[in-house]
């Protein structure tokens, strides 16, 4: 498959999936960590106000 | 004009304006995130099936199919360009934090676009013109344009309080701006080993419909999956000063 060219075609394509695909990855994950990160200083300051 | 549509674009100008207050933004970017996610997926398929059938090139054979990829990188590192640059206007002119929030999260991405399509090039120029770099005044410039972006994202972790880095950043990203027109100019301005453009001229792109299709919907792929990451890391960049500004109140009351 790719002739004789398939050792630069099928990096190039590798290359930009992962490239691209962990890009989404580590955003998603970042998003993930904050919205943890906000629900629990909400509800530290949920209890101090409380207190 | 009568008064029904000066009433809908009253109403769209200041629907626009209101997405520039965060709270609202992350409303519109809960919904649109999803949708331009799909929207993603989809074109990704239909352009990577396109891609793949489409036939030889009689000159490069199976290379061609690199194009679909390094073309659109291509294209996206120079639209993310833009996009920063009108952040970096509204940062300057209307100081709006949100114009701030836009641009550095754009940064990044573009750093990743402009990379693909430096990294995809080399990878075609080898077998192709038989380099796998050559100081050309198209790589020459789109490597300029990647300092750049490293430069941006390294200004934009220098400040501990964001708001003090949005005025050096909004400028820094101008002074690149003139780049834009070397990048695209630059395969009529001097002699490169790139050909001029092919797909610019619609009426008569230089290229035959079964390449130039992939290569349309390849683009579109991309530049959807630019908007959903963009929109996804402004997002992210709110929260981030939400707990930011949550910590200070937090240690203010210590």
């Amino acid at each position: 498959m790719f002739g004789e060219h398939a050792a630069f075609i099928i990096p190039s394509y590798l290359i930009s999936f992962v490239a691209l695909a962990g890009a989404s990855l580590v955003i998603w994950r970042t998003h993930i960590a904050r919205k943890k990160e906000l629900a629990r200083m909400e509800a530290q300051m949920d209890q101090a106000n409380n207190e | 004009m009568t008064m029904t549509s000066e009433t809908a674009i009253r109403s769209n100008a200041s629907n626009l304006w209101g997405l520039a207050n965060p709270t609202r933004f992350m409303g519109f970017a809960n919904r649109a995130i999803p949708v331009l996610g799909i929207a993603t997926m989809l074109l990704f398929a239909i352009g990577l099936y396109l891609s793949f059938t489409a036939p030889e090139d009689y000159q490069q054979g199976y290379t061609v199919l690199i194009m679909f990829i390094h073309v659109p990188a291509a294209w996206l590192a120079m639209m993310t360009y833009s996009v920063m640059s009108i952040s970096a206007l509204g940062s300057i002119v209307w100081r709006h934090p949100l114009a701030d929030v836009s641009l550095r999260t754009a940064a990044p991405l573009g750093a990743v676009f402009t990379f693909l399509a430096l990294a995809t090039g080399s990878l075609w120029g080898k077998p192709m013109w038989g380099t796998w770099w050559e100081w050309d005044a198209r790589m020459t410039s789109v490597l300029i344009l990647f300092i750049i972006y490293l430069g941006i994202i390294a200004l934009s972790k220098a400040f501990d309080e964001p708001s003090e880095a949005a005025q050096p950043l909004a400028i820094m990203t101008l002074v690149g701006v003139p780049l834009l027109p070397i990048i695209k100019f630059s395969v009529d301005w001097w002699n490169t080993l790139h050909q001029p453009a092919s797909v610019s001229r619609f009426d008569r792109p230089a290229m035959g419909p079964e390449f130039l299709y992939p290569l349309l919907i390849m683009a579109l792929a991309y530049m959807a999956l630019f908007f959903t990451l963009h929109f996804m890391s402004m997002r992210n960049e709110v929260l981030a000063r939400r707990i930011r500004a949550m910590k200070m109140k937090q240690a203010r009351r210590k």
